[in-house]
């Protein structure tokens, strides 16, 4: 299906997306998915350790759920973060896991398959990757999805001071062991 | 001690790192055909929910049969027998009743004289509807008089030739 749109049409907005959507428009639906999910995935993909079936299972069971919820979402929040935050809680019993028995995440090679994905990204993900999965997930729900120290702990159900201790202890490790590089800027 | 989250990033070093992490994966196309799938499945794709469409043709056909069984029931409401049945009648409505009610004798009549004229069997029935008609009109006392001598003449008259007089006019 050619879901391109020409410069004079620009797509719909996601109100008018999620209203054709539940007037049972697949179209709309896959407009809505397609802009969303390359981000949450990615997002969902640091909270799983990169394993790219769990990370699969998490979206389909987040917007499934989310299609469910949809006819109640009033828009007092964007959708984009509407969504991210059913994702992480659907996330939640995988992201246990991790914090239970440290379980390692799968390396980020075969996941940034984006096509135009350039070498720094890789590098500076992969520097994320090397984080203790408690680390990079208290990381990445703080410093990348905009979440507070207690929307972490009720996300993952630790106290707050807990989540500030592993995100201390995160940028310790960044800092300390993998030595943030400064990508090359094409400077000679 | 823990270091302040404000603390990051702290320099270009790490900006240029925060910045230059992938914001975006790539999609897998049989993932979301899944996931498409999985919604038809719940109805939520208008083009593909024979359940409803189903529904509807349902619905179509019984306001259908309920509109056929209404107007039916109307019509037998309104049927003479119908209306012969009803204890519920005022005196108009009964004369308007026995007034239906000999209209379609008389309008039978011309069809059998129509289609049977020469047919004794037809003049018999002919003769002893009119004769149970005057009887019956007798009995209830509903005339002066007129229907006691109108069931003796159409008594005599179908000794001698088993038909009804001629001119007899009943409505």
């Amino acid at each position: 299906m050619d879901m391109s749109a020409s410069p004079a049409e620009p797509l719909p907005d996601d109100g008018t997306l999620i209203r054709q959507f539940l007037k049972g428009d697949e179209t709309a639906f896959r407009t809505l998915y397609r802009r969303h999910t390359p981000r949450l995935r990615m997002v969902v993909l640091r909270l799983v350790g990169y394993r790219d079936a769990d990370a699969d299972d998490v979206l389909q069971e987040a917007w499934l759920a989310a299609s469910r919820a949809l006819a109640g979402f009033r828009g007092e929040a964007r959708f984009e973060t509407w969504l991210s935050s059913i994702a992480i809680r659907t996330a939640r019993r995988r992201m246990a896991r991790a914090f239970a028995d440290g379980e390692p995440a799968a390396g980020v090679d075969a996941v940034l398959t984006r096509p135009g994905m350039v070498d720094a990204a890789i590098d500076a993900e992969q520097i994320l990757q090397r984080l203790p999965d408690r680390s990079r997930i208290v990381f990445t729900l703080h410093y990348l999805q905009g979440l507070s120290h207690d929307e972490i702990a009720g996300a993952l159900g630790i106290a707050a001071s807990t989540s500030r201790a592993i995100l201390s202890r995160a940028l310790g490790e960044l800092r300390a062991r993998y030595r943030i590089p400064v990508p090359d800027r094409g400077e000679s | 001690m823990t270091t302040d989250d404000r603390d990051f990033p702290r320099d270009d070093a790490e900006r240029a790192w925060l910045a230059a992490l992938p914001e975006m994966s790539a999609l897998d196309p049989e993932a979301e055909d899944r996931l498409v799938e999985q919604l038809r499945r719940e109805g939520w794709f208008r083009r593909h929910r024979p359940a409803a469409v189903v529904l509807r043709l349902a619905a179509v056909v019984a306001i259908f049969v309920a509109g056929a069984w209404v107007g039916s029931a109307l019509a037998r409401r309104g049927s003479i027998e119908a209306m012969l049945a009803r204890n519920d009648l005022s005196a108009t409505d009964r004369v308007l009743l026995l007034q239906r009610a000999g209209s379609v004798y008389v309008e039978a009549a011309g069809r059998l004289a129509g289609a049977a004229a020469q047919d004794p069997a037809a003049a018999e029935v002919s003769t002893q509807t009119l004769i149970g008609a005057a009887q019956a009109a007798a009995r209830a006392h509903l005339d002066v008089g007129v229907s006691p001598q109108l069931v003796s003449l159409l008594d005599v008259q179908r000794g001698q030739n088993g038909a009804p007089h001629a001119n007899l006019i009943w409505y």
